[in-house]
């Protein structure tokens, strides 16, 4: 027997992969050979999965500190740093956020992962603070089998107006 | 009767077919991963084999095997591992030093005294040569194939191999209670 041999041994009570291992692993393959997102690890990947997320809290905390100092600022000494605060905080007039996130949805229970069409939101900074939204993550109405739930995709929601006068706009399903 | 597609055929079908690399999955993911986990635990293992596969996918117009890919995915299984942020040196000393495996997921750890042996001596070695030294041993590769897996001319594997031996051998035999190493058998460097 040779030296080397004696590796053979070494951790050999190792147990077969999970079905479940099994299971996401090849989900993320075959992501890749589609050429869907979803690659990475970690922090990283549930970014890269959900970056509309993070844009849309970083546009929403962005326009929220910008009003909050165009309103409350109480600081007239300091007149050069909350300007320019408030320049790099807020839009220009006339510009329109527009914000576009798309989720991917993988359910472990039921192996299964959903590529969600993109949402969208635009809205006028000035008053009255007109907005549209396009929103696929709700579930049809009375849908309660949760694999239905987490393996299928949203309808299309579209909700607009303003803050103050609120109104619910076309539902139309689009899978 | 149809004989099923060789691996090679496969990969290279998959160039234009992007699907037909999902057969290498079923084939050869229970192996790559069960290398992973001896290596590196269940839990690192499972997020391992899946990138393995993905980064094959990625780059099989590379792939040079002619019959088995499974060399090659044990290459990059490697190479993956290697990049992972956590240290396989530091656990494999760890495990030396007191016996127990923390990356060891076995319901009813079994009474491996040998193991931990082992493990010192594999945190010994370089980096390099671990890794020749465990794709010949745990993934039952020739030194032709740790050549191709590490894409290293054959000779500088049994340069490795031969230090392994070395090392494996002045790690073991200096425990209190020296396992039996043999001197003769299979010769890698042969």
């Amino acid at each position: 027997m040779d030296d080397l041999d004696l590796f053979r041994e070494f951790r050999s009570d190792a147990a077969a992969p999970t079905e479940a291992a099994a299971r996401r692993a090849s989900i993320q393959l075959v992501q890749a050979i589609e050429g869907r997102p979803g690659r990475g690890t970690g922090v990283l990947r549930r970014i890269r999965t959900r970056p509309g997320r993070l844009i849309l809290a970083l546009a929403a905390a962005a326009a929220a500190a910008g009003t909050a100092l165009f309103v409350t600022a109480p600081w007239k000494s300091s007149p050069g740093f909350l300007e320019r605060a408030q320049a790099a905080l807020t839009l220009p007039e006339g510009r329109i956020l527009h914000a576009k996130w798309q989720y991917i949805r993988t359910s472990k229970d039921f192996g299964c992962t959903v590529t969600l069409s993109p949402n969208e939101l635009w809205a006028d900074l000035a008053e009255p603070r007109a907005y549209r939204e396009i929103q696929h993550e709700l579930p049809r109405d009375g849908v309660v089998d949760r694999r239905t739930i987490a393996c299928t995709g949203g309808f299309r929601t579209e909700t607009g107006g303003t803050p103050s006068g609120f109104r619910s706009g076309s539902c139309h399903r689009t899978r | 009767m149809e004989q099923s597609p060789s691996d090679s055929e496969l990969v290279a079908r998959s160039l234009d077919q992007p699907r037909a690399f999902e057969p290498i999955f079923d084939r050869h993911f229970p192996a790559v991963h069960r290398y992973l986990h001896r290596r590196a635990g269940r839990e690192l293992a499972d997020e391992l084999a899946a990138e393995t596969f993905v980064v094959a996918f990625e780059r099989r117009a590379s792939c040079r095997s002619s019959g088995s890919v499974l060399p090659w995915l044990y290459g990059i299984a490697t190479n993956v591992l290697r990049r992972s942020s956590r240290s396989e040196r530091r656990q494999l000393r760890a495990y030396g030093r007191t016996g127990l495996d923390r990356w060891a997921s076995y319901d009813e750890p079994p009474a491996r005294v040998h193991d931990a042996r082992l493990a010192r001596a594999l945190a010994a070695m370089r980096p390099r040569e671990r890794d020749a030294l465990l794709l010949y041993a745990l993934a039952d590769l020739s030194s032709e194939q740790v050549a191709l897996a590490l894409d290293v001319p054959v000779g500088t594997v049994r340069t490795w191999l031969h230090r392994a031996r070395e090392k494996a051998r002045r790690e073991l035999t200096t425990e209190d209670e020296a396992l039996p190493i043999a001197t003769s058998g299979v010769d890698v460097n042969g």
